[in-house]
């Protein structure tokens, strides 16, 4: 608990404090940074902004009734209606100012975490971390909004923002099709510091394409991570042995764009990647294997296959630039029962004449 | 339907100018026909591939006795002791010197009539092969034994010896002389044969495993699979393990210096001899000489490979780099407890990743079995092609320096260029010649003969073998040549499009990522040993593939490129114990890449480019 605090609800709280249980009350996202941290993962620090602010937003200005309202009667194929009512209620909630018991505290915690880094204004990564997302049999991946480069009083701005994304056409239309109440879906937002990454990209704990379990397939490209999510990229690839730790096969792509920071207005803009740059591989083989035996950890951590963000920071030596942004469940195949992928007659000796007699190349 | 994938008819492959009547060196029925018979259209009707496993380099008639052997016992073992099903073995050519392999296939019908033969043979070695192991080793060294006793001596006495008189054995030297060649020619069959008793059943369960991993883990890798079955406690790996305890001594006695200062080994000994500490090393060499000096210094198929026995300067330059490294404090010698654990660390892991019960079960008594049988792929190379082979090289060169005594030979090693088969008339005419007095007719005949081969292997080392020749099959099925030469449809797509791009187009070849890393430099092509002399400071070596001998080229080069050979072939794994890029098995090298062209030789995927070539 933050010194100073009158207020008794918890609007603010450290990620290293957040618990893989806390998923209720600060999004999914932001229990899994939290639980990542605590297991000694390099995650960027930061806070997550509860769902108790935005619960505060809802109530103390009256909005949840005009939401609901907005919301009744939508059909799920009517995508005009859906977009419609989504931009009206991001438009109530955004037009709202952060409440002051919020602020303050938002406020502090920044304060807080610039001191810790030694900058004053330091950037930011800000995301929103539902409740409801990340879950096994839901993935919401990618479902709201991001914002990176985020200084100062963007912060607020920022935050509000991410609340509002809960009312994306596609989130809308996301929950009318799972069958979730959109009033039950509460949302959390994670302040992250920001990683200046020289490259980023995502990783599979898994073989996404096979199921294959001994796999970690990487994409990485240049820039921060946005360019690969985002898929304005075709990445680099990798496909590493989870037990060896050997690159089996690398694909090296032609990046033409990445995401930067612009010196002068502080913005992440989309560039043309200069033309050196663009054929070579955005990772060294080395932090390939570093980033795969993360990967193979917090595996081994949560005790399921992940889809896991990574950052390589630009100003960092190697290997304290590897940083971990996020991780989720593989959703697809940590849900399948797994086939027999043998054929035996039960006997060793037996099955070498069996393989012997339908060996085909 | 698929298109047809033929490579140059073997019938039409052009006779390289010079080599009129190459032929006669190699028995008739490895030849290919040269009429349009029923026999023709079967062997133009086969895909041929060049085994360049074995033999790099163009067979020499006496050293063709080894591949002869396997020809028979490979293939008896297979298709009549054991009565695989699918397979009758393999069937063997030789053009212009090299050798090339085709699977052959019983009538359909004749599959299902094998299959009890076939479960209660196979089954019966299974169930005790650690017990016919021991029988093996015992029946092995009874071979190697009897090829020991057996000698021929330099010259012929000028009057039989007193013993055969005396003892009154009613015969003399000749009948001697004729059965030891008789023998000496029998006891490399029966090596052959032993060295099949048991190999097949071995690869088999071995690569049924091997199948197993890539069925549950897509891409695995043979260097990760191999460390779930590599014992090293087979005796393939004491002849190293030993230079390397040699090593080590010679620093503890503080000689190591001596050793350093010394590229022939007799320089060395003479030295070492001077002191006590000198003295102390050398006795512990001679302690472990027999056997563990009887590695061949090359793959021990040609008589070029010779054991260390037979060229000392070769452990010597092996011993040097140890102690170089160890001077480093690099580690040169993994304790087997320690390959133990990461082995059943390994297996563990994978294990624990196969998500389905039932295959958890198949697995581990795949690999049970697989890990039984492993002591053969571990030891028996050291006692047939390595030591067994050592004693037939020197034994045909004494009997080469009877030949050279009796004005039959000029030098003794010149008893190579004469098969087996033509040796045994040779013989009797010396024997013959000796007891009448007139010279041998061979001392009319032999020499020219002997030239004329001489200008002929010349010509075939020069000549690049196509991988292919024939028909490919839609799908290869014979098991053999899959498992043991890796003749997949992939890759025959490969040669088939190496084949159509002329060699000095090429500007990209692939292989297998031997060994990681990239780097740039001047390629030199080396095709055979004494090549490597010719190296400079960061070149990068292409050879057709590299043994034991070339060793000394890996403290000079920068990178390598080979045109055989896989992830466990020499080259890759002393590329790997350098940290210097490799890539193996790209197929063309030596006939694409030219000495003195620029290469990036790209050892993390397995990819050669040509950046300039030389003028």
């Amino acid at each position: 608990m933050l010194m100073g605090s009158t207020d008794q609800t918890e609007y603010v709280r450290w990620l290293k404090d957040c618990n893989k249980s806390d998923y209720l009350l600060v999004g999914g996202k932001n229990a899994n940074l939290g639980e990542m941290i605590k297991a000694g993962f390099p995650v960027p620090l930061g806070f997550a902004v509860t769902v108790e602010s935005y619960k505060e937003v809802l109530t103390k200005s009256g909005l949840a009734k005009e939401i609901q309202d907005a919301l009744f009667g939508l059909d799920v194929k009517d995508t005009e209606a859906i977009d419609r009512a989504g931009q009206y209620i991001r438009g109530l909630i955004e037009a709202q100012p952060m409440p002051t018991v919020v602020e303050e505290q938002v406020r502090r915690y920044y304060q807080d975490l610039c001191h810790d880094y030694g900058i004053t204004e330091l950037p930011v990564a800000v995301r929103s971390s539902g409740t409801a997302e990340d879950l096994p049999g839901a993935s919401f991946a990618g479902q709201q909004d991001t914002y990176l480069w985020v200084k100062g009083d963007e912060l607020l701005t920022a935050i509000i923002k991410c609340q509002a994304s809960l009312f994306t056409s596609r989130a809308i239309a996301y929950r009318m099709r799972m069958g979730f109440l959109h009033n039950k879906v509460l949302i959390s937002v994670g302040v992250q510091t920001m990683v200046n990454a020289k490259a980023a990209g995502v990783m599979f704990t898994i073989n996404p394409t096979n199921g294959d379990r001994s796999k970690i397939m990487m994409g990485g490209s240049w820039g921060l991570g946005e360019s690969v999510v985002s898929g304005e990229v075709t990445p680099d690839e990798w496909k590493v042995d989870k037990v060896v730790f050997e690159i089996i096969h690398a694909t090296i792509s032609t990046k033409r764009v990445e995401r930067i920071v612009d010196q002068n207005s502080e913005k992440v803009i989309t560039v043309d990647v200069p033309s050196d740059r663009q054929d070579t591989p955005c990772l060294s083989n080395e932090e390939v294997i570093e980033i795969a035996k993360l990967g193979k950890r917090i595996e081994q951590h949560y005790d399921s296959a992940q889809d896991i963000e990574w950052a390589i920071a630009k100003d960092l030596p190697f290997p304290q630039n590897i940083f971990i942004v996020q991780t989720r469940p593989e959703t697809v195949w940590s849900e399948r029962k797994v086939e027999s992928k043998l054929k035996t007659t039960g006997s060793s000796t037996a099955d070498v004449v069996e393989f012997w007699l339908n060996i085909k190349a | 339907m698929a298109k047809e994938r033929r490579f140059i008819d073997p019938h039409k492959v052009k006779l390289i100018p010079g080599t009129e009547g190459w032929e006669e060196m190699y028995p008739y029925y490895y030849l290919f026909g040269k009429g349009k018979t029923e026999r023709e259209r079967y062997e133009s009707g086969q895909l041929w591939f060049y085994d360049g496993v074995h033999y790099p380099v163009p067979m020499h008639p006496l050293d063709l006795i080894w591949d002869d052997a396997w020809h028979l016992t490979l293939s008896g073992f297979v298709s009549k002791v054991f009565a695989i099903p699918n397979s009758n073995g393999i069937d063997h050519r030789i053009l212009n010197g090299y050798i090339y392999l085709s699977g052959t296939f019983p009538p359909k019908e004749e599959e299902e009539k094998r299959i009890p033969y076939v479960m209660a043979r196979t089954g019966h070695y299974y169930e005790r092969y650690e017990e016919l192991y021991k029988n093996w080793m015992t029946k092995m060294m009874a071979v190697i034994n009897e090829m020991k006793s057996i000698h021929f001596s330099s010259s012929l006495p000028w009057v039989s010896d007193d013993s055969y008189l005396f003892e009154h054995k009613g015969y003399f030297e000749a009948d001697d002389i004729l059965r030891a060649y008789d023998r000496m020619i029998e006891l490399a069959q029966r090596a052959w044969q032993l060295h099949m008793e048991m190999d097949g059943l071995a690869y088999g369960a071995y690569v049924n495993f091997i199948y197993t991993m890539r069925d549950l883990f897509p891409d695995v890798t043979d260097k990760a699979i191999g460390q779930m079955l590599t014992g090293f406690t087979g005796e393939m790996f004491r002849p190293p393990a030993e230079l390397q305890k040699l090593a080590k001594s010679a620093r503890e006695l503080g000689v190591a210096s001596t050793l350093l200062a010394c590229d022939k080994w007799t320089d060395m000994a003479a030295k070492l001899q001077k002191g006590k500490t000198g003295q102390q090393w050398l006795a512990q060499v001679e302690e472990v000489r027999e056997p563990w000096f009887e590695m061949s210094i090359g793959g021990g198929w040609h008589h070029m490979d010779v054991a260390w026995n037979d060229n000392l300067d070769v452990p010597l330059a092996h011993i040097k780099n140890y102690i170089q490294r160890l001077e480093k404090g690099e580690q040169i010698d993994r304790p087997v407890e320690e390959v133990e654990k990461i082995r059943n660390q390994v297996s563990a892991e994978y294990r624990s990743l196969i998500a389905n019960e039932k295959d958890r079960q198949t697995f581990d008594q795949r690999l049970e079995l697989a890990k039984r049988v492993s002591i053969f792929p571990e030891s028996h190379q050291f006692y047939v092609e390595n030591w067994f082979h050592a004693l037939f090289y020197r034994r045909a060169k004494e009997l080469g320096q009877m030949f050279v005594s009796r004005g039959v030979l000029k030098e003794n090693e010149d008893i190579f260029y004469l098969s087996r088969f033509e040796i045994y008339p040779i013989l009797y005419d010396v024997l013959a010649s000796w007891c009448t007095g007139v010279p041998p007719i061979a001392k009319y005949e032999l020499p020219p003969k002997i030239v004329r081969r001489k200008q002929i292997y010349n010509k075939f080392k020069k000549w690049n073998p196509p991988p292919a020749l024939g028909v490919a099959p839609e799908v290869v099925t014979e098991p053999n040549q899959i498992v043991l030469w890796g003749v997949t449809s992939e890759k025959i797509d490969m040669w088939l499009k190496a084949a159509e791009v002329k060699p000095g187009k090429v500007t990209e070849l692939r292989g297998f990522a031997g060994s990681a890393g990239v780097t740039e430099g001047t390629a030199r092509v080396c095709m055979e040993l004494e090549d490597i002399a010719k190296l400079k400071e960061g070149d990068i070596l292409v050879a057709r593939m590299t043994a034991a001998s070339w060793a000394p080229a890996f403290n000079i080069i920068s990178g390598c490129v080979t045109d055989i050979g896989g992830t466990f072939c020499h080259a890759a794994i002393v590329a790997r114990e350098y940290k210097m890029p490799a890539v193996i098995g790209v197929g063309n090298g030596t006939a694409v890449i030219k000495t003195g062209d620029k290469l990036k030789v790209d050892g993390d995927n397995g990819i050669v480019s040509i950046l300039k070539r030389a003028k």
